[in-house]
């Protein structure tokens, strides 16, 4: 027994070992496992903490450029409509009031503007608000003051942003300091959203606990407990996903976050990352961009009721967004101005009158939609010569442009009203167009339309549109002739006869007129002005086709053609862009100016990067150039496009060239006055048939638009080289004012015809001597 | 290129005392034909062509008809203009241009004068002060070309012009065309 009680103490005592080794086995897995799972979580906290400040320390967004339009200027003796003006106000997202009061506001009397303007960072130094006082007479501005009354020579409006160039992600945002956010703001987020923002560590046991009980008591989630430091942390480092792994990590990150960094910082990032809409494929993000997305203005500028519908969007964009869902936005805003009023943010009354308010949002701006797509085409491009797409897409540039938004629409309409109208016949069904206009003297590209409807953003006909251009080419073809100046004068008799050419290969090239005439002799002059093919192409032939296309590179277009004589009558393809750099420099006399639709380039901060200036070079003879651009008057007068004098006064001078193709493929119009020159395309992307030319389709276009703007004429001053005779409009002999047919002609000194029409030495001596006297 | 309430100078037929107008029209009787008149508005000033033009007519498809009618009036010399200076508003951006220019600050400078250039497009004064901005920075080629579109703009202002030839003299100096300088030299010194 002892034995037994031996063993069996024996076995008690090695039970009890194993038991106790057992429990210290389990106690030592565990805590290995403890071990294990606590080093995985530091290390996930490790990871987690990289995480947090690596993209909280480095750059936290992708911040896109930001294109804006020229700034309105404004002096006196400007041509600008009071109508336009307030268009472009309107689109700037200006109130109007009874009084200019505050920045962003004006008001508008029967013959006066006054404008309260906004501070902006413009390329050349930021300018504070300013009042002004613009009035009008008739369509000019008379007088500009300041609001003390005092006369200004010049103001200006801060200009309207078009677009953006945007990174993949498609975020837009404007970002904001915390001191540039107003305080209003800053306290009713704060009390809307996490009113222990300033005393918790990140999470709110809390807050959690109340919705927690909240949520059960609803029997579905009505409540978030999450802080403003959450929210951050799931819009900064998280997706959208609802589980509790992705709670746990938000609530750690959060903690994190606040560990590393001050409430400030955390409240600034806050409100520049929060979703506050959506424009297209973009989000709208952070209250500086979408201060401009809802009321058009800087962040602030922003009023008190405006202040609570943002921070009442926040609690959802979509679903409470103020142009889809006006009426759940606006219960929600005055919910958080009641808020705004209990933490003494506003007073009680101030909360009943923004109660009692409209949600005055603007309609959607033009930038958020792309709605200058052919603009931003050839903005993208001039940008990509000296820019890194990712530098474009994430350094917040500040782009300035040369579009003037108000001459777009013009140009816009214009186009489209005309595709309209010219395709009630059949046959230009699925008409396009484009349109292009620049400033006469300094080559900014003002507008630019691709599409039919222009904000469709697709084929960009202006850009990309390569059609052949028809009599187009005449001018260089003269201009070419012209450059011999001892040999061709506008007054140079050309022939207007049928002729075959025939080439080594057997091929016949046989030139027809438009209306499958022939004219018999004419004048240069005249050629030019009736676009005449025949005489076009005789010329061409005698100085050469590669010399006519010699005068056309050194004119701007890059082509590249085999010198065909079908290139005489425009057997050539050139896109309007192209075509419009050509004629600009056509009428520049002798100067080529490359176009640009740039002015500046800034930092985010307003540096200068880039400066796009001015710039010029003599590629033709002054004299020379004055005399060819002068055949372009004559077109209007008494040629192509002469029907324009129907509606615009006679002492108003334009000049232009229409351009037909083969089967009327394609309707072109270069028109220009003294400011604006403006090309117009119409035609059908199949390259079929239209039952256009250029004077009946193009030039009504073109008709439209400068029916719109001011009447300045196109007057450049003769060069000292260019004198003035008449001569006979048949034979381009000399004539004398008085004689049946003459007109007058510039020619360069000592080319004027010496052969005397009959006419000339007919005219009395007496009236030849008081002429004489009176012209002295 | 200027607005229509611009200065032009008179065209000598219409504005010349009636006495010698009746005299001439008497000597050459009816033959005095009113075609070889510009039409000019009494008030020239630009009109907004909303409200003063017939609406727009059909266009027709002219492109080789024999115009039977003048509708644009005939080819007569333009209305000569005098040369264009700037404007109030341009010259005193031109002023602020030039002492930012001073200052060292040629960016700013030439920003500036793209400003003036659009408020006096025809003004020869802007494109001058581009040269010598341009020529302080160096870019002589520029300055060159610039001087000579001041020179285009002078018209009939030897003054201007003299004064546009001897800075593109000192332009091409420095660009080592010592032959072209000496021909600038030459014409300024021919005004």
């Amino acid at each position: 027994m002892p034995k037994t009680r031996k063993n069996s103490t024996r076995s008690r005592k090695s039970t009890s070992q194993k038991a106790s080794r057992r429990h210290s086995r389990w106690k030592s897995a565990i805590w290995k496992v403890l071990l294990v799972c606590l080093t995985i979580f530091l290390g996930w906290c490790v990871y987690l903490d990289a995480t947090v400040r690596d993209k909280f320390d480095g750059k936290r967004w992708q911040l896109p450029a930001q294109v804006f339009a020229r700034p309105l200027e404004i002096y006196p003796g400007l041509a600008l409509v009071k109508a336009d003006l307030q268009a472009e106000l309107a689109e700037l997202g200006y109130e109007r009031r009874t009084r200019a009061d505050r920045p962003g506001t004006f008001a508008a009397g029967s013959y006066a503007v006054e404008i309260y303007s906004r501070g902006f960072q413009y390329a050349d130094g930021a300018e504070k608000p300013r009042r002004i006082r613009v009035e009008f007479s008739g369509d000019k501005v008379s007088q500009l003051l300041d609001s003390g009354g005092r006369a200004l020579t010049w103001a200006r409006l801060e200009p309207v942003k078009i677009g953006g160039i945007y990174p993949a992600q498609q975020e837009d945002r404007i970002l904001v300091n915390l001191d540039q956010l107003p305080d209003m703001l800053e306290k009713a987020l704060i009390q809307v959203e996490d009113r222990h923002f300033y005393s918790h560590f990140g999470v709110s046991p809390q807050a959690i606990a109340r919705a927690t009980w909240a949520n059960i008591r609803a029997g579905r989630v009505v409540q978030g407990g999450s802080t403003l430091t959450q929210q951050l942390v799931k819009n900064f480092y998280l997706t959208n996903e609802q589980s509790l792994w992705r709670k746990a990590n938000e609530a750690l990150m959060a903690l994190i976050l606040e560990f590393h960094y001050d409430k400030d910082e955390i409240l600034e990032a806050y409100a520049n990352e929060i979703y506050l809409g959506q424009a297209g494929a973009r989000g709208i993000h952070g209250f500086g961009m979408a201060s401009h997305f809802y009321f058009g203005k800087s962040v602030s500028d922003l009023t008190s009721d405006q202040i609570a519908l943002l921070v009442a969007i926040v609690k959802g964009a979509s679903y409470y967004d103020p142009r889809r869902h006006p009426e759940r936005a606006k219960e929600r805003r005055n919910l958080v101005l009641d808020q705004m009023a209990e933490a003494n943010v506003i007073s009680d009354s101030q909360a009943n009158a923004d109660k009692a308010r409209r949600l005055n949002v603007i309609p959607k701006p033009r930038y958020s939609s792309s709605a200058y797509p052919a603009f931003m085409d050839v903005v993208k491009q001039q940008l990509t010569r000296d820019y890194r797409e990712e530098d474009l897409q994430s350094e917040g540039l500040r782009v300035f442009t040369t579009l003037d938004p108000l001459l777009q629409a013009k140009a816009e309409k214009s186009l489209s009203d005309t595709i309209r109208q010219k395709e009630q016949t059949a046959i230009n069904q699925g008409l396009q167009g484009a349109m292009i206009t620049t400033a006469v003297s300094s080559g900014e590209i003002l507008a630019v339309v691709g599409d039919r409807q222009a904000n469709f953003s697709g084929f960009n006909r202006a850009l990309l549109a390569k059609r052949q251009i028809g009599s187009l080419i005449k001018p260089f073809v003269m201009l070419t002739a012209l450059k011999h100046s001892q040999k061709y004068t506008l007054a140079s008799p050309l022939d207007d006869e049928p002729f075959m050419l025939k080439f080594e290969n057997g091929d016949e090239w046989m030139p027809k007129n438009y209306d499958g005439e022939s004219h018999g002799p004419v004048i240069m002059q005249e050629a030019l002005a009736r676009s005449l093919n025949l005489a076009t192409a005789r010329l061409g032939l005698e100085v050469g086709v590669p010399e006519v296309l010699e005068t056309i590179r050194e004119l701007g277009a890059d082509v590249d053609v085999r010198p065909y004589p079908a290139v005489l009558l425009g057997a050539l393809n050139l896109s309007p862009m192209e075509v419009t750099e050509l004629y600009q420099n056509l009428i520049s006399t002798g100067f080529r100016t490359p176009l640009r639709a740039i002015r500046a380039v800034t930092t985010s901060n307003g540096e200068l990067l880039s400066r796009y200036s001015f710039d010029t070079e003599q590629v033709i003879d002054s004299g020379i150039a004055y005399i060819g651009q002068y055949g372009l008057f004559e077109v209007m007068r008494n040629g192509t496009g002469r029907s324009v004098y129907r509606t615009l006064p006679e002492d108003y001078y334009v000049g232009g060239k229409t351009g037909t193709t083969d089967d009327y493929r394609d309707s072109w119009f270069v028109g220009f006055n003294g400011q604006y020159l403006t090309t117009v395309w119409l035609g059908k992307d199949d390259n079929t048939s239209t039952s256009l030319t250029g004077s009946s389709g193009a030039l009504a276009a073109w008709l439209k638009l400068y029916r719109q703007l001011p009447q300045v004429s196109f007057l450049p001053s003769a060069p000292e080289s260019v004198e003035w005779a008449w001569v006979d409009q048949k034979n381009g002999l000399l004539s004398a004012e008085h004689c049946e047919g003459a007109v007058a002609l510039p020619f360069l000194l000592d080319t004027v015809p010496e052969e005397r029409a009959g006419c000339v030495d007919r005219g009395n001596i007496l009236e030849r001597w008081l002429r004489k006297w009176w012209n002295s | 290129m200027i607005t229509k309430n611009m200065k032009l100078v008179p065209n000598p037929l219409v504005s010349r005392n009636c006495l010698a107008l009746a005299v001439l029209l008497l000597i050459h009787g009816c033959t005095y034909s009113p075609i070889q008149e510009p039409a000019r508005k009494p008030d020239p000033r630009v009109t907004d062509p909303s409200d003063a033009y017939p609406k727009e007519q059909p266009v027709e498809q002219p492109d080789t008809k024999t115009p039977t009618q003048r509708i644009g009036q005939p080819v007569t010399k333009p209305v000569e203009i005098d040369r264009e200076r700037p404007s109030a508003a341009a010259l005193q951006v031109l002023a602020q241009a030039e002492a930012t220019a001073r200052s060292g600050n040629y960016d700013q400078a030439l920003l500036l004068l793209d400003r003036a250039q659009r408020i006096s497009p025809q003004a020869g004064e802007v494109y001058l002060q581009m040269a010598r901005v341009q020529y302080d920075q160096g870019s002589y080629n520029r300055a060159e070309q610039l001087c000579l579109k001041a020179i285009a703009l002078s018209g009939k202002d030897p003054r201007f012009k003299k004064q546009s030839l001897q800075t593109l003299a000192i332009v091409r100096d420095a660009k080592g065309d010592s032959a072209g300088a000496d021909a600038a030299r030459k014409q300024a010194a021919s005004l």
